[in-house]
């Protein structure tokens, strides 16, 4: 098992590597350059800035530089701001992102899981139908609708929660809402069609023939055994709600990092890109590392094939 | 001999979007205490669901008992309640499956599974339940039992799968125990070996048992009494030297004739029943074996002929047994 998880470790930090030094490339092959568009900049004060942020030396020396300061968790300076780094913007941005999406991650599992359950312990009826309707104008609005939708009636007209920004815990309900929205309708469908399949298992009905409780079956027969695919994405979802949606937090008015990546981009600030992708990669690899993990101690079967490898 | 278990004139029905499928149309036998009685009858003939109806395991949203009394104890268990059936199931009756590498939960330690019925049904406290799973285990011939129970499903072979599934249908004692084709799924060495164990431990522990197979060879071996099924309906039954020795109902005679045996020579080729079962969405009239039968008569292709008693022990349900009979038919019967 520990050898399972040296292994897992040492492949996630490959990817990640492998991700770096490919966002690095693409980002400087890619046409441009941040300081070429202010044309009134005078020759000199040019040929400084990229002297400052080290532009001039050959790209080797600037990506093996550039790796070195990362294994600090050193993001590297912003080129558009004088006074704020790229761990700075982090540092601000990314407790209110992690807040919110743990939030909004939390609602989607629980509120999902029980839809998928429902749905598929009443197949074809009325509460199925119920649940996946939920579910299709769950994945098919667009989060930006739902939240307008959210602040129209809760926040404007019944007045029930703040329409915007982010102060107390009750500011934070409606965007977990309009965040959770899309996950939750995933997570409802991938569980309900997981239950179907295990639902006609045999070992249900061997369940059911040992006497034992429909409330103790469908715990330890039926969730146990249909979680595991929900288990799965668990990572990638986690990773896309904490690193912070833009459109969210645009509408509400949330100071997390979702701007921070859409920002970097209209200014062509490559270390902000730069350090965001890299952040996003980090923390998406090290929730599929701790999935993975999870995984083996969800399903017996799959620590048979990690220990023959 | 006590009854145990007595089902009398059970009817089960499924529906279907083509209509409604009579699976049991009318099966009638009896289980007395400490025997084993085979079920024994084509694919498609209603074994399967006349076990499960015992156990009231079948689906409800598209399955109805349509008529019947299934006396366990002489409680009807098909009035009981849902809620009584659990503390029925696993404990007073339990159930062995054919397949056992899909039986058991792939999730869960062997261990648990074996104890998790015992402790809902016995009160027992957890290691008092570990330590009678780990006896069980011996006795169905696992070695190194306790490491066993900590291991999954996927760490046996499918022979000592059955094994922990028999372990686990013996766990609470139970007094019937129902196995469904449980060495179909086996291969055929390993096939013995289970049944000599369930053979045994049904003497060891003088509980029934009703085995439902296709080896009659098996059934000759270590059952008591046979029960013979066709299309959703009993046809014979009784005891194995009479079934075996006196097969009286054409479709047991055709049965029997369709066994290998060693004294055949090379070249003869294996009997076989010609035609196939009646369609069970649209059941005829009268005798459902009437259109593959030898010795069918103008009656059999309207009125379906009753079990009927030929001696104390041996039923048939076959017009040729009727005291109205034509002699000159039944003499005709002689002569196979
Ligand atoms: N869930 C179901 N829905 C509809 N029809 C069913 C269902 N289960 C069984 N049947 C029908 O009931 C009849 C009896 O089936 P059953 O499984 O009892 O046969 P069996 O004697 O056990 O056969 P086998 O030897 O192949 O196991 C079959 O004709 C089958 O089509
Ligand atoms: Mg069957």
């Amino acid at each position: 098992m520990l050898k399972y998880i040296f292994k897992r470790f040492l492949w996630s930090i490959l990817t990640l590597w492998a991700v770096i030094t490919v966002t690095f490339m693409i980002m400087h092959f890619i046409p441009g350059d941040p300081f070429a568009r202010e044309g009134t900049m005078p020759e000199a004060v040019y040929k400084n800035l990229n002297e400052h942020y080290h532009l001039d030396q050959p790209l080797f020396i600037q990506y093996t530089r550039y790796l070195t300061s990362l294994i600090q968790f050193d993001f590297g300076p912003s080129l558009k701001s004088n006074t704020m780094t790229v761990n700075d913007f982090i540092k601000q941005g990314f407790p209110v992102s992690l807040h919110l999406g743990t939030q909004a991650i939390l609602l989607a599992v629980v509120l999902g899981m029980i839809l998928g359950v429902v749905a598929a312990y009443n197949r074809n009826k009325w509460q199925d139908y119920l649940s996946m309707i939920l579910a299709i104008v769950g994945i098919s609005v667009p989060s930006f609708i739902m939240a307008t939708f959210l602040i129209n009636f809760f926040a404007v007209k019944w007045g029930i929660f703040p329409v915007a920004t982010w102060k107390s815990w009750a500011h934070t309900v409606l965007p977990t809402i309009a965040l959770s929205m899309m996950p939750m309708a995933f997570i409802a469908r991938l569980m309900r069609s997981s239950m179907l399949e295990v639902l006609s298992q045999d070992y249900m009905i061997t369940a059911k023939a040992k006497g034992l409780k429909g409330k103790f079956i469908l715990i330890h027969y039926a969730i146990k055994n249909a979680i595991l695919p929900v288990v799965t994405v668990l990572g990638i979802l986690t990773a896309n709600l904490i690193t912070g949606s833009f459109i969210i937090e645009s509408i509400f008015g949330i100071p997390g990092i979702g701007e921070l990546f859409v920002k970097g981009i209209f200014n062509r600030d490559y270390p902000v890109i730069l350090g965001s992708t890299v952040f996003y990669s980090m923390i998406l690899i090290f929730l599929i590392f701790i999935i993975d993990i999870a995984y083996t101690w969800l399903d017996p079967r799959i620590k048979v094939i990690g220990e023959n490898n | 001999m006590k009854k145990l278990l007595e089902i009398k004139d059970l009817k089960v029905n499924f529906h279907t979007y083509l209509g409604e499928v009579q699976a049991v149309r009318g099966v009638s036998f009896h289980v007395n205490q400490g025997e084993i009685v085979a079920l024994v009858g084509e694919s498609g003939c209603g074994k399967s669901v006349t076990a499960k109806s015992i156990m009231k395991l079948l689906p409800t949203a598209f399955s109805h008992y349509k008529s019947g009394e299934i006396l366990y104890h002489s409680m009807d268990l098909l009035k009981v309640q849902e809620k009584e059936m659990e503390t029925i199931r696993g404990n007073e009756i339990s159930m062995i499956f054919q397949d056992p590498m899909t039986s058991l939960n792939p999730t869960s330690k062997i261990g648990e599974q074996i104890i998790e019925g015992l402790m809902k049904h016995k009160k027992v406290s957890k290691s008092e339940a570990y330590r009678k799973a780990k006896e069980l285990l011996e006795l169905v011939g696992i070695p190194q039992p306790e490491k066993r129970m900590n291991q999954y499903p996927h760490e046996f072979s499918g022979g000592m799968r059955q094994r922990v599934v028999i372990a686990m249908a013996l766990v609470c004692e139970p007094q019937l125990i129902i196995a469904d084709e449980p060495t179909t799924a086996l291969d055929v060495t390993i096939q013995a070996q289970i049944l000599k164990l369930i053979k045994d431990l049904q003497f060891k522990l003088n509980t029934s048992v009703i085995l439902i197979t296709h080896d009659l060879g098996v059934v000759a071996e270590i059952c008591d009494r046979v029960v013979v099924m066709y299309a959703g309906e009993v046809v014979e039954s009784g005891k194995v030297e009479e079934i075996f020795a006196n097969p009286s109902h054409p479709y047991t005679k055709g049965l029997m004739k369709s066994v290998p045996r060693l004294d055949m020579s090379r070249n003869e080729s294996l009997y076989s029943i010609v035609g196939s079962p009646p369609n069970l969405l649209h059941p005829p009239n009268g005798c459902a074996f009437y259109s593959r039968c030898e010795y069918a008569m103008k009656v059999c292709q309207k009125h379906s002929p009753n079990l009927m008693e030929i001696n104390t022990t041996q039923q048939t349900a076959c017009w040729l047994y009727h005291p109205m009979a034509n002699p000159v038919e039944k003499e005709s019967m002689g002569g196979m």
